[in-house]
Parts: structure tokens; sequence; C-alpha cells
């Protein structure tokens, strides 16, 4: 057997490599089963890892009593993690396949003789063998298998009703704490809307006050403005008076001879009027005074006797006072400048 | 009490400050006013319009017109002029009242009347005196039941009214004037008549008639007694007879002269002239005990006295200066005698006015002898009258008259003059009169 292998060693090669890649693919197609149990517990376990998680100890108790069969898995074997192959992976190793293909079926083709009969037996009973124990593993496996859904499914449903109690207590807290939350918000809700309303009424308050005082702020502001612009305006009206009388002033200086001139022609022509309506009726030497009010017209408007030195008799006062009386209309004043509203006449008889 | 009297001082003060605020207001006036000094003036007559009285037409009698008897009265005393109805507009003479046309009709005074017939020859008159210068009734008086003879004597009341209240003087009008008219009785034989008339010489009554002349009237103060010398038994004698004619007494008939009788104010005196110490001298009598007392002692002519307004003293007329001039003399001191004429070589008949401020006689001045009258404060005399034959000159009882006789071509003539030279009236007194003498006012009798 030896010396077949020593004379055929790419027989022996092919051979091998034949054989270590059957073993690959059963080992593959082994690692496939156990990656996807592991799966389904990996996600038992996790969920576990998140029932532990879970501060009720009745869970934790129930957990506890019930375990998992986890436990019972055979996973204290090491297995090579499956690794899936990539696309280059398999390119490369389907054309070392192809290689190996070849350089075996050149070797087949030089050992083909010699090992033919033995490798056609060998294979027959390897073949045997592992259909054998193909079978065996596919029975344990489809036991495990149904062990393992069993106990899934058992896993399942009590980690369902778990769930649902979880639910349940968890809804059931859940509503409590929401009552509780939603009675803690309805007070403190309702807290806060005394307290808003406090704040609010405090706002108003505070915010009529502010208004108030905005409001008598305003009102002081505009007072003060309005002083302001009255003061203002007197000032101006001031200042305008003050000019406007300069340019009186300037313009009566510049006017002053001639309006001198036409006040004496004016003054005199009434005092000449009036001395021809002086009707002397007694011979009576008194002095009187006589005040006049006219108008722009020279209407006489008022005449009365103020007042009389030495004796005089009424008649004589009379007739001073009708003098005047008599003489209207007196001369119109030429302007505005020389008329006079008043004149005092001064009555003395030669 | 004292609250109350706290309260009236309070008042008083503030009454006190009141004035002297509204003193102070009418010193600052006066002096911010123009001062026009007015010398000089206008000496005459004011104007005025006496407009027909209403419903005149009820009198018959033309002569009581009594719109007409006002303007006359006015006009005599030379203090108004009065607008001459035909040249009042027809709207006037309708009676509308308009002082606006009376104003431009330079009428300072508006006199408006009305008068009623009360029904058995009585009326009732209305008179209302209006300034049209300052729109002021002066005056708004009734007479009721006039009978119709008194018509005129309530138009020269109502004269007087309106004088009284513009010139501020008593009028004189309703009073009564003496006089003496001669008349010639078949063409030959004068025959003087002593006659008392209005003093604008309507309604003459007789007093006296008398063949003999008649001479020297004057009025006893009350109106009721007249004193005159008569010549009646053929030499001169003062007469004092009553108006009614019931007593008559010859109360100076001494040898020589007997003239120049002049009453005192308060009627128990007579001033004359006597000869009977063999010169004419002025002599005071005692009507009563018929006592006599001289008054001047000068070997000159003394005669034509009268009285001073206060009676204290006398005026007369001598020619102790060789010329007849005024003289005055005091009772109390009869020696003193003051010379009151110095211009014109004749001045005599004095006669002083009521009031004792002027005394009027008569001037031989150029152009013959004129009534003249002088200030007897200012010593000022003036020669009102323009007649040159004047004689027996006689103030009206409020001294702005004068009545006064002169001689024209129809004989004696009297004529009013106004004091003040600017009015002559003759009055309408028919025939040969002179020596008027003014009475006292009507309503002092």
């Amino acid at each position: 057997m030896f010396r077949f292998l020593l004379r055929h060693p790419w027989a022996t090669l092919l051979a091998l490599i034949v054989h270590g890649i059957l073993l690959y693919f059963i080992i593959y197609g082994f690692m496939q089963k156990n990656t996807q149990m592991n799966d389904v517990l990996a996600e038992i376990s996790e969920a576990d890892l998140v029932q532990a998680e879970i501060v009720d100890p009745r869970v934790s108790q129930a957990l506890t009593r019930h375990p998992t069969p986890v436990e019972d898995k055979p996973l204290e074997v090491p297995k090579p993690k499956p690794v899936q192959p990539s696309e280059q992976q398999l390119a490369q190793a389907q054309a070392e396949k192809q290689e190996a293909d070849r350089q075996a079926a050149e070797q087949k083709k030089q050992a083909e003789a010699e090992a033919l009969r033995k490798q056609q037996q060998e294979a027959e009973n390897q073949k045997a063998e592992a259909i054998q124990k193909q079978q065996e593993a596919d029975l344990k496996a489809a036991e495990l298998k149904a062990q393992a859904e069993q106990a899934l499914t058992k896993e399942k449903e009590l980690a369902k009703e778990k769930e649902l109690e979880k639910q349940k207590q968890a809804e059931a807290l859940k509503k409590q704490q929401e009552a509780e939350k939603q009675k803690t918000e309805a007070i403190k809700k309702q807290q806060e809307e005394l307290k808003k309303q406090d704040a609010d009424k405090l706002k108003q308050e505070a915010d009529l006050k502010k208004k108030i005082e905005q409001e008598a702020k305003d009102k002081a502001e505009a007072e003060r403005r309005k002083n302001e612009i009255k003061e203002q305006a007197k000032r101006e009206e001031s200042i305008r008076k003050a000019m406007q009388a300069e340019r009186e002033s300037e313009a009566r200086a510049a006017n002053s001879a001639l309006v001198k001139q036409e006040s004496a022609t004016w003054i005199s022509a009434i005092g000449a009027k009036v001395r021809r309506a002086w009707i002397k009726e007694s011979s009576e030497k008194a002095i009187c005074d006589v005040y006049m009010r006219q108008s722009r017209e020279g209407e006489v408007k008022e005449a009365r006797v103020k007042s009389c030195e030495g004796e005089a008799s009424d008649a004589y006062k009379r007739s001073v006072e009708l003098a005047v009386r008599r003489a209207s209309p007196l001369p119109r004043a030429p302007s505005d400048e020389v008329f006079k509203e008043e004149i005092i006449f001064i009555f003395k008889p030669q | 009490m004292m609250q109350l009297s706290g309260i009236s001082i309070n008042r008083f003060t503030k009454a006190l400050l009141l004035c002297a605020s509204l003193w102070g207001s009418a010193q600052a006036l006066a002096q911010d006013a123009v001062r026009v000094e007015i010398t000089g003036g206008t000496e005459q007559s004011l104007p005025i319009a006496v407009t027909p009285f209403k419903n005149q037409v009820a009198v018959i009698n033309p002569d009581f017109n009594l719109a007409q008897i006002i303007r006359d009265d006015l006009a005599r005393s030379g203090s108004f002029t009065p607008m001459k109805e035909s040249e009042m507009s027809a709207a006037v003479l309708a009676g509308e009242l308009n002082l606006d046309y009376w104003r431009k009709m330079l009428q300072d005074y508006l006199v408006i009347g009305e008068i009623r017939a009360q029904g058995g020859d009585m009326y009732q008159v209305d008179m209302r005196l209006i300034n049209t210068l300052n729109n002021q009734e002066m005056v708004a008086r009734r007479w009721n039941g006039v009978s119709a003879p008194l018509l005129r004597t309530a138009a020269h009341q109502m004269s007087d009214a309106i004088y009284t209240a513009v010139t501020g003087r008593g009028g004189a009008f309703d009073s009564r004037m003496a006089y003496v008219r001669v008349e010639r009785v078949q063409g030959k034989r004068k025959m003087f008549l002593l006659e008392v008339a209005d003093s604008d010489g309507y309604a003459p009554r007789t007093i006296l008639r008398s063949y003999m002349p008649l001479m020297s009237v004057s009025w006893s103060p009350d109106g009721s007694k007249l004193a005159y010398v008569s010549f009646e038994n053929r030499r001169p004698e003062i007469i004092v007879q009553s108006l009614d004619g019931r007593s008559r007494q010859s109360v100076a008939a001494y040898e020589g002269i007997n003239s120049a009788p002049a009453w005192s104010a308060d009627g128990r005196s007579l001033l004359m002239t006597l000869s009977k110490g063999g010169n004419p001298d002025i002599y005071v009598m005692d009507i009563e005990s018929k006592r006599l007392t001289q008054l001047t002692f000068d070997a000159a002519i003394e005669t034509e006295a009268v009285w001073s307004a206060d009676g204290q003293s006398i005026f007369f007329n001598s020619d102790r200066r060789g010329q007849p001039q005024i003289f005055q003399t005091s009772l109390a001191n009869p020696r003193d005698v003051k010379r009151l004429t110095f211009e014109g070589k004749y001045n005599a008949r004095p006669v002083a006015s009521g009031d004792g401020r002027y005394l009027a006689y008569v001037r031989q001045d150029i152009g013959g002898f004129k009534v003249t009258t002088q200030d007897l404060v200012s010593g000022s005399a003036k020669v009102i009258s323009t007649t040159g034959t004047d004689e027996s000159p006689s103030f009206s009882p409020n001294g702005d008259m004068i009545a006064y006789s002169y001689n024209d071509y129809r004989g004696g003539v009297i004529a009013v003059l106004s004091r003040n030279g600017r009015a002559f009236t003759k009055l309408a007194i028919n025939g040969d009169v002179r020596d008027p003498a003014w009475g006292p006012l009507n309503n002092s009798q």
C-alpha cells in the first residue's frame, strides 16, 4: 500500500486532494447547519441577555426556574468560525481546482492503471462509510434539530408568554405610569396653569402697571414736549415781535420826520375846528380839560369834562364838552401812525 | 358786630383800592393822550330848534303860537339863535323826530312839544328839550289845565325852563314890565298911562292914567307895588301904588325935587332924590315910618340912586366932577364915595344887575346916548346899544337882558338888549312908550 503510494505519488496526491475536498464539503455542510442553529440560539441568548436586564424580579425568577436548553447544546466544541468565501477566493479556488483537476487528470492518467481498482474499492468504501456517516449525522442533526426546534418553540412560547406578561405588566405599569404621569402632568399642568395664570396675572398687572407708568411717562413726555414747543413758540414769537418792533421802530425812525409833520398838521386842524365850534355863551374864565375819544374816521365817540381850574358853571362845562362834540367829525388822520384815538383838549378862555 | 365791622372795613378798603386803581388808570390814560390847547372860542348864541307844537291848530288865536313865543323869548336873551320855522323841512314840520337831521342842521338843541285840548278852553301842554349832540333829554315837563289867556305865560315858563337848563341861569321871560305910554287925547293933549305888560310887551294892562307926566317907575321886590314919580299935583311926588289899584300913596312930596324912587331888595326902604335941603341929594326912606336918611352930602347934583345887590351900598349919578358920572357909596359910610365911570362925558341912570356883577347905564358916546354895561369885578365897560337916544335902562331879573327906551321917528320905543349885546329886540308895544322898569319874576309873587 505504502509502495503503491510511493509509485503513484501523483495519484496519491490527487486522491488526498479529492478526499480533502470531500472532507471540506462535509465539514462545510455541517458547519452551515451549526451556523444556522447558532444564529437562532444567539437570538435567544440575546433575548435572555435582554431579559436579564429587566429589573422586575419575577421575570428573573421565572427565568431562573426555567433554564433554557441552551445549556445542552454542543457548543463546547470549538469550531471554526464560518467564513463566507469571497468571490475572488472562489474564483481563485476554482482556478486552483481546475489546475488541480488538470494535474490530477494528468496524474490520474499516469496512475490510472495502478490505482484504479483500489481506488474504486476504497472510494466505494469511503463512499459507503461517508453515506452512513452522513445518514447518521443527518439523523442526529434531524434529531437535534427537532429538539432544538421543540425547545425553540417552547422557548418562543415561553418567551412569548413572558413577553406578553411583560408587555401586559409593562403596559399596565406603563398605563399606571402614564396615568400617574398624566395625573402628575395634569396636576403639574394645573399647577402650571395656575402658575401660568398667576404669572399671567402678575404679568398683566405688571404690564398694566408698566403700561400706566409708560402712559404717565408718555404723558409727561408729551407734556414736556408740549411745554417745550410752547416755550419755543413763545421764544419765537418774542423774537418775532422784537424783530417786528425793531423793524417798525426802524421804519418809524425812517418816517419820523414825516409822521411828526403830518401829526402836527392834523392836530392843528383838529384844534382849529374845535376852537371854531366852541361857543362861549358866558364870560367865565375857568380852564377845563375835556377828554375825547374818536373813531378812525374822526367821529367823536365820547367827550367829557375831566377837570377844571377855577370856578366853572355847568353851562360853561357843557360849552366845552359840546364844543368837542360839535366839531365832530374831526379832520381825518392821514395815516394810522398819526392817528390818536384819545385827545385831551385844554380849553383856555382868553 | 366786629365781623360786620371787619367786612365793612374790608369792603371800604377794596373800594378805596378800586378808586385808586381807576384814578391811576385815568391818570395814565391822560398822560398817554395827546393834549391840544383851545384858546379863545367864539362868543355867540347857541343854535336851537323849536319845532311847532303838535296840535297847535287846536289853539285858534294866532298870538298863542307857543313855539314862536319860545323862539322869540330865547332870541331876545341873546344866548340863543333859534332856527326859523321857514328853514325847517316838511318832515320836521310834520312831527318827525330825527336827531341826525338836527345835527346836520347844526342845531345843538331841539325843543318839541304837544298841545292837547282838555275842553272848556283848557289845554294840556308838554314840552321836551333835547341836546342833539349827546342825545340827552334835558327837560321834559307838562303844563296842565292852562286856560287860553295863560298859554303865553306857559310858553314863557317853557322858555325859562329851557334857558335855565342850558345856561344854568334863571330865566326872566315869565316876568312883567312896567312903562309909561304917552297918548294924545283928541290929538292934542297928552295922556300919560302907567302900564304893565308881559316881558315881551304882550298883554298890557293900564295901571294909571294921568294928564300929568309920569316917570321913574320902580317895582317893589314882590312885584305887588309900583313906585313912580307923578306930576299930578304940578310938582314931582313919589307915589307908591299897588298893582291892583286898591292902594295909592304919596310917600315923598317934599319941597323941590322928589324923584328917582328905587325899592330896596327887602321892600322896606326906598331910595329917592330930594332937594328939600336945597340941593338934590340921595335919601333913603323907611317906607313904614317914612323916616329919611340922607346918603349924599355933596354940593353937586346927586340923583338916580339904585341899590347894590347886597343892599349895603348904592350907585348914583353925580356931577360933582363937573359932569354926570356914576359913583358908589356905602350905607355904613356915606362919606366914602367911589367913582365908577371914567370914560365919556356923560354916564347917568345907573342900574345894577340882580347878581351884583354888572352895572348898566347910559353913556354919551359917539353917536349919542347909549346903553353901556360895566363889569363891576373887572371894571371893564362896554357900549352895547346901537341906538343913540337911549334912556332908562332896566335889568331883567336874571341880569341877562336890559330893557330901555329910545326915540325913533314915531316917538318913544322900548327895546330889550341882551347884556352881551348880541340881541336887540323892539318890544311890540304900540304908542309912544318910555321909562321901562323890568319887574321881578312872576313866580316870586
